[in-house]
């Protein structure tokens, strides 16, 4: 039985508006530090890069791999290690990973990196990058829409639309260029242990039926 | 009038494209710029009256002129009710008698007296009450905060979910209502945080957070069905307010607004829009288009702010925002539900007033005996107030500095 209604007062209120303002504030400076800093952190030029393949630890496998690798002049003398974790350890499987040390970041273009390792007759289920914070990603591709277009083109998708469960969810936004020759992935910014997967991006890319020529990471201001 | 508020949610965007410091980029409603406008008709320019383009003068003063028109009408509405009641109404009977003068009532924001405007009026307010929770779970599951089209950054983003997900519980369960006021009043200052587009944008959503913080801390013990006259009068106010702003915002940040024209073409055939443009020189046409579209909003959501035709203008709203959510956009449009409930508890209340009760007492004192007087006052006051409520922030717009929006 409810004998009196009571009401909240306004300074009640006001006072508990900002105090949860406070805490969300709050927790955005503990969570996301980097919305906060006021010195943007120098990239890393070294970073690391991780190849995942079902063959790496057969016999020769790897040699070929390295080699298909050294025809890359940006991972010619890249150093290299492989190992094996999960269920790559089961007798039988013989998957692993190569982890390479990546000198110069802004050499890196995976589409070079993709065919090389064909060209050899292999193919990396994923490859995975780290090391970098806030950067993206700059394709060249000769069949883009450019943003001017009114008719007769197809734009690029939505993030939305691309994205599929867990895929791409380090993927914040696409834009192109506006000569139409150049398409930019942003990448959402990353915590120092996180990698993000080019062959989601791949997959992606092949559902919309693009192939970009090159794929270069850059980490300079936009 | 139709594509309005296709905008209301690509505003939004403002911010992303401004003053975020990290990603700012597009993500929900396509803006991308077409050909540019000429940024010197939003301008101060040398050697004109003012220093404003001729078309933005005329433009603002043709809406001044039918928003004044509507506040003569508003204030000369009861004279109007009563030849409606003695002429027409009198002359009817039965059914359509009363049909007539409960569609009067509801055109003229007098209460209506009918059982199923009631039952309508309690169901609209429970779905206003509730229905917020809805959309904090959709965006939860989407990994945004509020609303869809404001992305939680993935260092974060569980925290944030989860705290909507408990509000929304709250909300649902219809528990500790003002504590979620307080909670949805404070989300939307924290919102400011990511630029003052953002906040604009989510004013909708700060209009559920009234009304539960004016509602009681028992509230888990009470079917809540109506809204007081004060909470109406909050609701509408700030209800309002929100589409003045969206409206002045979209001024200000003209290559946004045109840019989603420019991937939406259809919206520029909107009819209320070309006459507001009518006259206007067609090499501006994109220009003048951008500031008729804006002082539209600019002009109903004041009406709404003030309390004048509140329910027609908020049925307008209701069927343009159901329409973009069901037709035209789909999901990505779930956010309206905000703006929808809102319209919806007020459209359907029985406590509607203007913010301009002395020009209707002294209206209401001068009917018997003096209607020159009566004119000229309703007259005056209804192009002074449509005046001040265009054309001086218009005029302030032009000196505004937008190379940060760059």
């Amino acid at each position: 039985m409810i004998t009196k209604i009571r009401l909240a007062t306004a300074p009640q209120i006001l006072a508990m508006s900002i105090a949860w303002m406070a805490i969300l504030f709050g927790l955005d400076y503990i969570y996301n530090p980097q919305l906060w800093a006021r010195t943007v952190e120098a990239p890393s030029s070294v970073v690391p890069l991780s190849l995942h393949f079902h063959h790496l630890r057969c016999t020769g496998c790897a040699d070929d791999i390295k080699r298909a690798l050294g025809t890359l002049p940006w991972l010619k003398d890249a150093p290299t290690a492989e190992h094996a974790s999960g269920d790559d350890t089961i007798m039988g499987n013989y998957a692993g990973w190569l982890d390479v040390s990546v000198q110069d970041v802004s050499q890196i273009d995976f589409v070079a990196l993709d065919q090389a390792l064909r060209q050899e007759g292999y193919v990396a289920s994923q490859i995975e990058l780290g090391g970098l914070r806030h950067f993206r990603l700059e394709g060249k591709a000769r069949h883009l829409c450019p943003p001017t277009a009114h008719e007769g083109c197809e734009p690029l998708p939505d993030v939305g639309t691309v994205r599929r469960g867990d895929r791409l969810k380090w993927l914040d936004s696409m834009t192109t260029d506006i000569s139409g020759s150049t398409v930019v992935f942003h990448v959402r910014f990353q915590q120092p242990k996180d990698r993000i997967d080019i062959k989601e991006l791949f997959a992606a890319m092949d559902d919309y039926g693009m192939y970009p020529y090159t794929l270069h990471v850059v980490t300079t201001a936009e | 009038m139709k594509a309005r508020f296709r905008f209301v949610l690509a505003l939004g965007l403002g911010v992303l494209l401004a003053p975020v410091p990290v990603g700012a980029h597009e993500r929900f409603v396509k803006h991308d710029l077409k050909k540019h406008l000429h940024d010197a008709f939003f301008r101060q320019q040398a050697g004109m009256h003012f220093g404003m383009d001729p078309n933005m003068i005329q433009i603002g003063l043709l809406v001044t002129f039918v928003l004044a028109a509507f506040f003569v009408f508003f204030f000369l509405r009861e004279g109007l009710d009563e030849f409606l009641r003695y002429r027409i109404l009198a002359r009817l009977r039965g059914s359509v008698q009363r049909s007539v003068h409960t569609l009067a009532c509801f055109i003229m924001d007098k209460p209506v007296r009918t059982g199923w405007f009631y039952a309508l009026g309690e169901w609209s307010v429970i779905m206003f009450l509730r229905s917020p929770a809805l959309v904090l779970m959709y965006s939860a599951t989407n990994d945004s905060l509020v609303m869809p089209s404001y992305p939680l950054e993935p260092t974060s983003a569980v925290i944030f979910k989860f705290i909507q997900v408990l509000l929304a519980i709250l909300i649902l369960t219809q528990t500790m209502l003002p504590l979620c006021g307080a909670l949805v009043i404070g989300t939307w200052f924290y919102l400011f945080r990511w630029g003052p587009f953002v906040a604009i944008d989510a004013i909708p959503v700060v209009t559920a957070g009234i009304l539960y913080a004016m509602s009681p801390w028992q509230s888990h013990k009470l079917a809540i069905t109506r809204l007081n006259a004060q909470q109406t009068r909050v609701i509408r106010f700030v209800f309002g307010l929100g589409f003045v702003v969206l409206g002045w915002a979209k001024i200000y940040n003209h290559d946004l607004t045109v840019g989603v024209a420019d991937n939406y073409p259809w919206i520029m055939n909107d009819p209320m829009v070309g006459f507001f443009k009518m006259g206007t020189d067609p090499a501006l046409g994109r220009e003048a288009w951008v500031l008729s579209f804006a002082l539209a909003e600019v002009m109903s959501g004041f009406m709404m702010m003030m309390g004048v035709f509140t329910r027609l203008w908020g049925t307008i709203m209701i069927i343009m925002f159901t329409k973009l959510t069901l037709v035209d956009f789909g999901w990505d449009e779930i956010p309206h539900l905000y703006p929808i409930g809102a319209a919806l508890a007020v459209v359907t209340s029985n406590h509607l007033r203007s913010e301009f009760g002395l020009v209707e007492r002294i209206e209401y004192a001068l009917r018997s005996g003096a209607p020159a007087k009566r004119m000229a006052l309703v007259t005056v006051s209804a192009v002074t107030i449509a005046f001040f409520a265009v054309m001086p922030i218009l005029y302030f717009l032009t000196f505004t500095d937008r190379s940060w929006l760059r």
